[in-house]
């Protein structure tokens, strides 16, 4: 065995066990109070290492296995590229879900799905539903559909929050476990919350979909409202938002169509007035 | 500990009452050395998917399913290729990867590939590279130097990509660079027919497959995918070991192209990770034509290190890199012309960041 054998850490996050390598003891110490520490013997699903690397201008690099899918950072942003790394590895190998990048939340059993390019306030909104109104983060980036049930999987992870919204964020009474922002990465400044679970709620557990909302940032907007838009048109845009379509294949277009017609669909351009987004969307799964 | 990989690759059978943890260990292993699908392949010819911890079974479906797409996508090019070049009445061979899967070998079962490798006969070069042109392909490499690097000293042209598919085909005109004044002819090699999706395909036969990916293994510069490689010849010697002949074809064939000590080699190679079995005529045979002691003692100390198992704390030796990348060129051209090739790679990286 090679150097650092000895330097990792093995926790839980979401769904999924991994194994950490790493020397940056600050790293491993975020990791700690984030994430559930497991047995060291326990299965693991992802063995990954994030590193330092040059004394000048040091950097940290991200590697699954021997795969390396990302340029290296600056060293002060191991956490985040640490995030965007586990992501990574969810999105590349757990074809047994159809993964939409989106944001999912659940109360009474029932989920919405917000997906939503980056900028469209939907990490925001998923902090404040979460923190504010009582529902349940099942995930921040992404929507795991069971292809044979078309139920989506929770994953929780903490929120990836971004420029003016951790400000906005960090004010809510019970936004307690925040990490440190990191400046200059390429979204900008970036942290990470963790969402508080409301009621127990089984992560073995997949839930039926009943809502797709795409929101969009627009301050300048006077009104709050949810605008209906066809199934196809809803379809057509997950698709787009969606990372392993293209590998599914048949069983994704099923899988896709089974939860796309059991919801409805809208859009939402919304001005970031909190209390009335609370209000439509509680409408959706009353 | 030998790594679980090599023990399953060895035998799968190996794995009853292994821990939880050894087969997670397999798991990450295969995906180090992107050999996951083989492993699902084995492990449902096998019937082991009872023996896997339910927590783990996602792994190797999901790893089915990436390799059912990718398969997929080997099928439409295959396809398209044969129209292609049906239309100027060349029929291609099949190399590696796609000969592997179009001959329903075991090797192909679940191995994952980045390029469609196929042979023409050197004066069908010209009219094959039109009809691609014609039919959607473009060549990657665009600079005069590498034009010229490719269609003066190598053994394949510049890769082509497929305008529609976004494939990338490798068009041989033989296995190693005629500048290394060892290129056999393409006819020298024999080939057989295959039925595959409605097609019948063209591929070497198993001796001249096995020879072939010896060949290429043994003139490798880059061993990043090192053990995958070496697992080829071993699940081929092993699959090909039951046909009648095999052996003594694949000397024959070995002969006639001067590639005893190559095959030879990767024999070895594959004996030392996989305990392959060879019977013991054939195998002494073959050892006549190992290089001296000292040299073969540097070899095992360097193939050992480039052809092993890696997993997520790897870091191969770079020593060990550094000889094969300079060993491999040194087989591919003569020194003279290595030396040209260094000095033009070096100052054509150092203008493009210059003008970057």
């Amino acid at each position: 065995m090679t150097r650092d054998h000895e330097a990792f850490v093995t926790y839980r996050a979401g769904r999924f066990n991994f194994r950490l390598f790493t020397s940056i003891s600050r790293l491993k110490e975020t990791v700690s109070q984030i994430y559930a520490p497991l047995d060291p013997d326990n299965i693991v699903d992802f063995e990954i290492a994030v590193q330092p690397q040059r004394w000048y201008r040091p950097q940290v690099t991200f590697k699954f296995q021997q795969t390396e899918p990302f340029l290296p950072l600056p060293a002060n942003q191991a956490y985040p590229l640490l995030e965007w790394g586990m992501n990574w590895c969810v999105t590349q190998h757990c074809h047994q879900y159809l993964i939409i990048h989106a944001a999912v939340l659940e109360k009474n059993n029932k989920v919405i799905i917000l997906p939503g390019s980056p900028g469209s306030g939907k990490s925001t909104l998923s902090a404040a539903l979460c923190l504010l109104d009582g529902w349940n983060l099942l995930s921040d980036e992404m929507a795991l559909v069971d292809t044979t049930s078309g139920l989506v999987f929770p994953s929780p992870r903490p929120i990836s929050l971004k420029n003016a919204s951790i400000d906005i964020v960090s004010q809510f009474p019970c936004a307690k476990q925040i990490t440190p922002s990191v400046k200059d990465t390429t979204k900008g400044t970036v942290a990470h919350l963790v969402a508080p679970c409301h009621r127990s709620f089984s992560i073995d557990q997949g839930y039926p979909a009943v809502a797709v909302v795409f929101p969009t940032y627009t301050p300048t907007s006077t009104c709050n409202r949810l605008n209906p838009i066809t199934v196809g048109n809803s379809f057509m845009r997950l698709i787009e938002n969606s990372f392993n379509y293209h590998i599914l294949r048949q069983v994704g277009f099923d899988a896709l169509g089974q939860l796309a017609n059991a919801c409805g669909h809208y859009t939402y351009p919304n001005n970031g007035n909190f209390s009335e987004s609370f209000a439509l969307l509680n409408e959706l799964i009353r | 500990m030998t790594k679980e990989i090599c023990q399953f690759l060895q035998d799968p059978h190996c794995t009853s009452g292994w821990s939880p943890k050894r087969w997670s260990n397999l798991i990450q292993q295969g995906y180090a050395n992107r050999s996951l699908a083989q492993i699902a392949e084995l492990i449902s010819q096998y019937q082991l998917m009872g023996s896997i911890p339910p927590d783990l079974h996602w792994h190797i479906n999901a790893a089915r399913t990436y390799h059912e797409s990718h398969k997929h996508g080997v099928v439409q090019e295959i396809h398209a290729l044969y129209r292609a070049l049906g239309f100027a009445q060349i029929t291609p061979i099949l190399l590696k990867g796609a000969a592997y899967l179009a001959a329903g070998l075991n090797v192909g079962k679940g191995r994952v590939f980045s390029d469609i490798d196929a042979a023409v006969k050197r004066e069908q070069l010209t009219p094959a590279e039109q009809s691609l042109h014609w039919h959607g392909w473009s060549n990657m490499n665009k600079d005069d130097y590498d034009q010229h690097y490719y269609r003066v000293w190598m053994h394949e042209l510049p890769p082509f990509v497929n305008g529609a598919s976004g494939g990338v085909l490798d068009l041989h005109h033989t296995i190693v660079p005629p500048i290394s004044g060892r290129a056999p002819a393409l006819r020298d090699f024999s080939t057989q027919q295959v039925e595959f999706k409605g097609l019948t395909l063209t591929t070497f036969t198993p001796a001249a497959m096995l020879l072939h990916s010896a060949v290429h293994l043994m003139f490798e510069e880059d061993f990043s995918k090192g053990f995958r490689d070496i697992s080829d010849i071993h699940l081929l010697a092993s699959e090909f070991t039951e046909l009648d002949g095999f052996w003594s074809e694949l000397i024959e064939q070995a002969q006639t192209t001067g590639f005893e000590r190559e095959v030879g080699l990767a024999l070895r190679y594959s004996q030392h990770f996989f305990a392959t079995k060879i019977p013991t005529k054939y195998s002494t045979s073959f050892n006549k034509h190992l290089p001296s002691r000292l040299i073969l003692w540097v070899y095992d100390i360097l193939f050992t290190e480039l052809l092993k198992p890696v997993d997520c704390l790897t870091t191969k030796s770079r020593i060990a890199s550094y000889t094969a990348l300079i060993r491999g060129h040194l087989k591919k051209m003569p020194l003279h012309v290595l030396l040209y090739h260094t000095w033009h790679k070096i100052t054509v990286s150092r203008t493009k960041k210059e003008k970057e």
